[in-house]
């Protein structure tokens, strides 16, 4: 350590303060750094006459990449040397530089330390005067990253350094018992002793920081680039892979509706690879898709395979052209939740507008994880589980159905017969058959394993991933679904940090054998069936003479679903000038699904000769391509900093598929191939879609206190018709971080403090493409009609329509208070669009159900969203965290002019949410009839009770603790809204088995329920048709709070972990969907129809060795 | 503190300076760029068609592609699944007008039993989907002739021969589809244009101004068409109309029209002499056949073939009912031909078995008009006209009779007469067509006959005619319900 000998101590001490200043001012640490070189390992050559020493390790460090920390004093002090040296290490090349000098040198990690080799003479100090002394060290974070940028100061003076880009600092002349305060904006601030021997190590101080838990200033993505929390104008939510890991789930989406407000995830089915429906800040048009843009890398990505409207009037995006389990796969299932770094959800004008046409219904931008510098790692993950449904209809046992069945009879005064009541009279109705247990018994398996490897250097970094996952359904049978996934990233940047490239290369197949039903179907299958299976253990297909529809017929029955996805991206930018830059994005895509169903003869009954055997086959490829050239200038303006984007955006998207029916093959083992069928049907589909675009932004951020946000875009798009491709789109976004003024000294509890703004204007061209054109397409018959196929009017036209536009205000407060332990956001917005884009429902006597057109309607949709992190406890070994966030969306039609001349004139009314539904008023069940008493059955006049199915408010519950080695974390999910109740459609009495529920029905007169008798036939029936789906009988409040995800984990102790040379050892045990709480009656409340799978309630197991 | 504050300024001018003269060569260079790129944007996105597909203005441009526009109709007719987009061929005039007849019934235990149930209880309910197809099926056709009918009149490039043939047939399937639109319906609205702006609103046009439609088109047909186009009787030609026509005059008791067509078509001698034998009525090729379809399904026959037929010994899907069984007279040769029984066990299991060949070669075609109506036409026409004309109408009703086996009608006036044609036509035409469903609605019967039968006392006035479906109102607030179903 180079102290000072005491006379210059004492002359230190005869200085003015101000030329103290001065002084260390100038000597404040000159820190000799330089871009960390290329040739790391390469062997060094000096040739030096009587050069200075400072000059020879600039050559020492540019030609082995070391840097070199030294006081300038002390090689002034040492004078010039004279070196000749050829090819040596470094090591042999300081100690011929440092020979005879009164220096000594010490390498720590890639930098050198020249220190004077003075004795230090213990100076003889007075009591009140501690040694003064020079520190030179290193910030880093607690993985041991060098922190940039932050600042040191010396406590209890104005005096102090900051940091370089690779966290050096250097200072000089200070007292050696002085305290230093770290602080930056991304790590919580520290104070250290200089003299805390545990930090200094050969003269280097090296101060570990925490990174700020508050994630103000994570990093997050937005379109074409990165911005923090903190000086972010628009309103953008972020979760992290780490959070979406703690969920057990195959689609990374179902792991964060939960976690982000505005952003509504509806799990369509419990069955694995099921789509999920996703809306941001509700359905903001009224035809058009209402899904948002996903885009993967930078990628837009291209999963629009097909969409599918479920019963409760929620529709989302799927693979799949023919029917399986699940209505079709969701393009997600592809997308591995361990590849994920973040998936950032854009929702107001100022972040979405810059994807102009297509950011209406809000942006999803998915991160996948990138190499990082650093050691290599080596990170096993391997989990296992086991899942239930959350919840399975009870159903009626023999005993309880034969006599739900005699007593319909008898209230119908119908005698029951061999042929209006076989199953009573010619069947056993002392057989019992638990269709529930047989078909729906299994327990659920989760199996899932990733390895991946990450390395690299300052200037290349590369990682490899990749892992396989299994889920198997509770049905019966051998059924699962599969996925393999590949990941890579690769990026490079020149020495000079000019050029700079990533490529990121991802491929994931998913396959599946699930039925091509979902078997919830099925339980309505009446218990005293026969027996499913013969002694010989072939299908039964009737008994006594009397047909069986056997419902394990779909085991016949074969369904192998693959959809596999490559993604792809290289992003290449160039530095022309200081904060200029040029950039290249490119994108390709490729989702490919590869469906085949069979339905064999032996499969639909017993008489082999009557039946065929056919085979469907579905093949589509989507291609994407995307190429965006791009340039930006960053630079320093007045007291702020200024960046300027401009850039184009050329994209295709071109889809092909065939969908072949075969019938008629000899042998079923032929079945999965369409080759040996007797006749084929092929119906072809083609599509290209081509979007193009010039886009700009300007951002400007004064002092960390005002910021500004202006984007714009034109953009075209191949789905209109000439004259109509083109569109302007743009946006504007303010902040003030208010807790930056002056004045907001005088509130200390206040940490941070942003008010912001934002409008803007985005587009919407979710409709299929060449609706603008009259199709003509040819017939698919099998065989064709007298040697000729037939060539029919496809759809209807219309030229004219154009771009749906949505407005959108928003206003947001972002406050933190106690040093951003409380960090709270609250958001307004609201939405208008109009031009409505509308899907026109047309009377089938125009001779088609629709028409694209475009419509003067608009539509809003507002809301109110707040988010609020707290930190609660944070102590040495315990930390508790929460989180809260709910969303209070609203919706109402605001025009429709000529609304009674349209088809929606019954649906829609001016002033109400689109989202209402019309229903008769139920009365409840005549106590002298027995029979369902509605307000009229006339479906056009009796109509007249609105319901709203939307949801009123929705949000989670986030609980995080941490004590030492153990993390346990919990997510509550919950949703107010009121939906459909879970019940069958054929009145209870008919050959259908029902749920129990039903048993609470009226017997007598007087009685007084609410389930009509049971009934065979006659108006009973007909007005239990009525019930079920007209009237507001079945809508019921479907609110629900779900226990979402518990997390357990445990860290081993790192001393054990390295008896096994592993750097972090961790077991953890997670749930999903552990708890429901609900008035929902039968069934599940998020999927509200009796025939779907709910959602599964899964427990895992699993391990994580990182190396 | 004020020094400092110039230098400030200095350098921020300095900066915007800098800027200034970057941004100049930088907005040349992006000037440059977007110029280059605008125009090649717009082409762009500009997208040729996809190969999938044929736009309007490349149909009526020869006889190859209009005549395959017109082939569309049939083949769709005889490839929909009846009950998704089933129209009135493909078993569902059949299988429904059946049962809402009290022909036949549903046995099995499944999803759509409700909904075939609501046919035999006479309960429909607006939103019955099976109800909605018959709708939406007979417009979906009637936009496709519509759309010939007016591609035709500007068409290029095509013989005249083809024009008036396809004319012909676009005119007459209009007529066919509001033929069977209007009876199961009552008024429907009147469209003729494919416009959909003018057509989305339309109210119910009165049924009398649709049947003066139908004729109005049949007549025209008449006078395109000639010959059938084709070898086979696989395309309408001028007797198709007639028959059609002949059978409108006889809905709207037009007597003396009726018998005129019917008696021209009898005699003109095309369709042989004579009836043919029981068993060769519906194979492919029957001489009695005036039109019929060719099956386009991958190893179906017709749908009735495929559907109705039951083989084993279980009970039938669809089966007759006993009150069909009983209007068979001793000896009639039907009821041994064209109804099946699947287990002497149970007498009562009987199904329709006129068409018998399910998959495999196709060696039966699915009928839509045959000789034997004709007469019957004839012989109503007659015997309501009464006076001399009564012989000849019994003489008609005994060529039917004499064919399946019996001996002459005792029917001896003229009411009994019609009474006899009314039994006649239902144990002759059962299961096809749904014939007896619309006989007994046209003659006034269907209350008396079918409301004693129906179970559960649901039969109200007004059933006769079937609600409009629930979507067609919803989407077309214009509508109005038919009175049964309010």
């Amino acid at each position: 350590m180079p102290a000072l000998k005491t006379r210059d101590y004492r002359r230190h001490l005869c200085l003015t303060k101000t030329l103290l200043i001065m002084k260390i001012t100038a000597m404040l640490m000159v820190a000799f750094t330089f871009a960390a070189s290329a040739h790391s390992y390469s062997q060094i050559t000096i040739s030096a006459k009587n050069k200075s020493l400072s000059s020879v390790f600039k050559s020492i460090k540019h030609q082995s990449g070391y840097d070199f920390v030294y006081a300038v004093e002390s090689l002034n002090k040492a004078g010039n040397i004279s070196v000749e040296l050829h090819n040596v290490g470094l090591q042999d090349a300081l100690e011929a530089c440092l020979k005879d000098k009164e220096l000594t040198y010490t390498v720590i990690g890639k930098t050198v330390v020249i220190k004077s080799n003075e004795k230090i003479t213990i100076p003889i100090r007075e009591p009140s005067l501690p040694s003064i002394i020079d520190v030179q060290g290193r910030i880093v974070s607690e993985s041991g990253e060098p922190v940039a940028g932050a600042s040191v100061k010396i406590k209890g003076t104005s005096l102090g350094a900051s940091a370089d880009k690779n966290g050096l600092f250097q200072l000089k002349g200070i007292n050696e018992d002085a305290t230093l305060i770290v602080s930056g904006t991304n790590i919580e601030t520290i104070e250290v002793r200089v003299n805390q021997s545990s930090l200094l190590k050969d003269g280097f101080l090296t101060i570990r920081t925490k990174l700020k838990v508050n994630s103000l200033d994570e990093t997050v993505v937005i379109a074409y680039g990165t911005t923090t929390r903190r000086l972010a104008t628009g309103a953008i939510s972020k979760v992290s892979g780490e959070e979406i890991r703690k969920n057990p789930v195959d689609n990374p989406f179902l792991a964060i509706g939960d976690k982000i407000p505005g952003l509504q995830v509806t799990q369509t089915s419990g069955v694995a690879g099921a789509p999920v429906s996703i809306f941001i800040r509700g359905k903001s048009s009224l035809g058009a898709g209402s899904e948002p843009l996903y885009v993967i890398d930078g990628v837009p990505f291209a999963h629009t395979v097909g969409s599918v409207t479920f019963s409760n009037g929620i529709s989302a995006q799927t693979l799949g052209g023919l029917s399986n389990a699940t209505n079709g796969s969701s393009p997600f299932v592809n997308l591995n939740p361990s590849d994920i770094e973040s998936i950032e959800v854009l929702k107001d004008a100022d972040a979405t507008a810059i994807y102009g046409s297509r950011g209406a219904n809000g942006v999803i931008l998915i991160t996948t994880r990138k190499a990082k510098t650093g050691k290599t790692s080596l990170d096993l993950n391997f989990y296992t589980g086991w899942g239930r449904p959350t919840c399975l209809p009870k159903m009626m046992n023999t005993q309880q159905y034969t006599a739900m069945r005699r007593e319909a009879f008898k209230n119908d005064s119908i005698v029951p017969t061999t042929g209006n009541a076989s199953d009573l009279m010619v069947w056993d109705t002392t057989r019992n058959t638990d269709w529930e247990k047989i078909m729906l018994g299994k327990t659920a398996r989760i199996y899932d394993g990733q390895v991946r490897i990450s390395g690299g250097n300052q200037q290349t970094q590369v990682s490899l991933a990749t892992g396989y996952h299994r889920e198997t359904p509770v049905y019966y049978g051998n059924m699962h679904d599969d996925r393999v996934n590949l990941h890579s990233n690769f990026s490079h940047k020149t020495t000079d940090n000019r050029f700079q490239i990533a490529f990121n290369a991802s491929y994931s197949s998913d396959k599946n054998n699930l039925s091509t039903i979902d078997l919830m179907q099925l339980l309505t299958s009446i218990p005293n069936a026969p027996n499913p299976l013969d002694s010989a253990g072939n299908l039964v297909w009737s008994d006594k003479g009397i047909n069986f529809t056997n419902p394990l017929a779909y085991t016949k029955k074969q369904y192998i679903g693959l959809s596999e996805n490559m993604l792809s991206s290289l992003n290449m930018s160039y530095n022309i000038a200081k904060g200029l830059r040029v950039k290249l994005d490119g994108g390709f895509n490729i989702v490919r699904l590869d469906q085949t169903a069979t339905n064999p003869a032996s499969s639909q009954g017993s008489s082999s000769s009557s039946f065929i055997s056919s085979a469907d086959f579905y093949r589509q490829a989507q291609k994407n391509w995307i190429l965006e050239p791009q340039t930006d200038y960053t630079t320093k303006l007045g007291k702020g900093q200024l960046q300027v984007l401009v850039g184009g955006s050329f994209q295709q998207q071109v889809s092909a598929g065939d969908k072949i029916s075969a019938t008629g093959y000899t042998n079923d083992a032929l079945l999965l191939t369409p080759g040996p069928a007797a006749t084929k049907t092929v119906t072809s589909t083609y599509a290209k879609y081509r979007y193009d675009a010039i886009f700009g932004r300007l951002s400007y951020n004064w002092d960390t206190k005002y910021l500004i946000n202006i984007s714009g875009r034109r953009d075209g798009s191949s789905r209109f018709g000439p004259g109509k491709q083109f569109g302007n789109f743009g946006a504007i976004g303010a902040g003030w971080i208010f807790s930056n003024e002056n004045f907001m000294r005088f509130f200390p509890a206040l940490s941070y403090g942003k008010l912001r703004a934002s409008w803007g204007v985005t587009g919407n061209d979710r409709i299929g493409n060449y609706q603008y054109i009259s199709q003509w397409l040819s017939t698919s018959s099998a065989l064709p009609y007298q040697g000729s196929s037939g060539i029919y009017p496809y759809n209807l036209d219309n030229p004219d329509f154009a771009w749906e536009r949505n407005k959108k205000w928003e206003a947001g407060l972002e406050l933190a208070f106690f040093k951003d332990r409380i960090d709270l956001t609250a958001d307004y917005y609201l939405n208008r669009t109009d031009n409505q884009l509308v899907g026109l429902s047309l009377p089938s006597q125009v001779g088609f159900g629709y028409v694209n057109a475009n419509r003067d309607a608009i539509l809003q949709n507002s809301g109110w969203e707040f988010l609020v992190n707290t930190t609660n406890i944070r102590k040495k070994d315990f930390s508790w965290r929460s989180s809260f966030n709910i969303s209070i969306p609203q919706n109402k039609l605001i025009a429709y002019p000529d609304l009674e001349n349209t088809s929606y004139a019954s649906v829609w009314s001016i002033g109400q949410p689109v989202t209402i539904q019309k229903y008769i008023q139920y009365q409840g069940v005549d106590p002298t009839t027995g029979i369902y008493k509605l307000n009229g059955i006339n479906l056009s006049k009796d109509k007249i009770e609105p319901r709203n199915l939307a949801r009123t408010y929705y949000g989670g519950f986030q609980n995080s603790f941490a004590y030492k080695g153990f993390s346990l974390s919990f997510s509550f999910y919950f949703v107010k809204q009121m939906g459909k109740a879970s019940f069958l459609y054929q009145a209870p009495g008919s050959r259908t088995n029902q749920p129990v529920t039903v048993l609470d029905r009226w017997q007598k007169p007087g009685d007084i329920t609410d389930i009509q008798r049971f009934a065979t036939t006659g108006p009973a029936v007909t007005q239990y048709s009525y019930w079920a789906n007209y009237s507001d009988a079945i809508i019921t409040n479907t609110s629900f709070i779900r226990l979402k995800n518990m997390s357990l984990a445990y860290q081993l102790d790192r001393s054990i972990a390295r008896k096994i040379k592993a750097e972090n050892v961790r077991v953890y045990c997670q749930g999903q969907n552990l708890l429901t709480f609900t008035h929902y009656k039968v069934g599940d409340p998020e999927i509200m129809a009796f025939s779907t799978m709910p959602p599964l309630k899964m427990i895992t197991v699993g391990v994580q060795v990182i190396f | 503190m004020i020094i400092p504050k110039i230098i400030n300024m200095k350098s921020t001018e300095n900066k915007i300076l800098h800027i200034a003269g970057q941004s100049g060569r930088l907005i040349t260079a992006v000037c440059l760029i977007f110029t280059i790129s605008f125009s090649s944007c717009k082409k762009f996105v500009t997208v040729e068609n996809p190969p999938t597909i044929l736009t309007s203005d490349n149909i009526f441009v020869d006889d190859k592609t209009a005549t395959a526009a017109m082939l569309s109709i049939y083949i769709d007719m005889m490839n929909d699944q009846y009950g998704s987009n089933g129209s009135f061929v493909c078993t569902a005039l059949s299988a429904l007008g059946g049962m809402s007849a009290n022909e036949m019934t549903w046995t099995q235990n499944n999803t759509t039993a409700p909904i075939y149930q609501e046919f035999t209880d006479h309960a429909l309910t607006p939103p019955n989907t099976y109800v909605g197809a018959f709708w939406s099926d007979g417009y979906k056709y009637i936009y496709r002739t519509n759309a010939i009918i007016s591609g035709l009149a500007t068409a290029t490039g095509m013989t005249t021969a083809t024009k008036n043939q396809l004319a012909g047939e676009a005119k007459f399937m209009r007529a066919f589809c509001y033929f069977y639109l209007v009876n199961l319906f009552g008024d429907v609205p009147l469209v003729l244009t494919t416009d959909y702006k003018q057509n989305m609103l339309m109210p119910r046009t009165p049924a009398a101004d649709v049947w003066k439609q139908i004729t109005a088109d049949l007549k025209d047909a008449k006078n395109l068409l000639s010959g059938y186009p084709t070898v086979e009787r696989l395309r309408p030609n001028h007797w198709t109309a007639g028959a059609l026509l002949a059978r409108s005059y006889l809905y709207n008791n037009q007597w003396a029209d009726a018998e005129s067509e019917a008696d021209s078509i009898i005699t003109f001698g095309g369709y042989g002499a004579g009836l043919p034998a029981l068993d060769k009525v519906f194979l492919k090729n029957s001489p009695e056949t005036i039109w019929q379809l060719q099956p386009v399904r991958a190893n179906v026959n017709t749908p009735e073939g495929s559907l109705f037929f039951s083989l084993g010994s279980n009970q039938p899907n669809y089966q007759l009912t006993q009150q069909l069984i009983n209007a068979f007279e001793p000896n009639d040769n039907r009821k041994t031909k064209w109804v099946g029984f699947s287990n002497p066990a149970n007498p009562s299991w009987a199904f329709p078995a006129k068409y018998k060949a399910g998959a495999g070669p196709v060696t039966e075609y699915y009928i839509v008009f045959r000789l034997t109506e004709q007469y019957l036409i004839r012989s109503e026409a007659r015997a309501h006209q009464g006076g001399t004309k009564l012989q000849p109408a019994l003489d008609d009703l005994n060529v039917v009779r004499s064919r399946a086996g019996l001996a002459a009608s005792t029917a001896t006036d003229q009411p009994s007469l019609i009474l006899a044609l009314e039994q006649e036509r239902q144990v002759e035409f059962f299961a096809e067509w749904g014939h007896r469903w619309l006989d007994l609605k046209r003659t006034n019967r269907s209350q008396a006959v079918l409301a004693p039968l129906a179970p559960g006392k649901t039969w109200k006035p007004g059933s006769e005619l079937y609600p409009i479906p629930d979507l067609e109102i919803k989407s077309n607030p214009k509508l109005v319900q038919n009175g049964a179903y309010l």
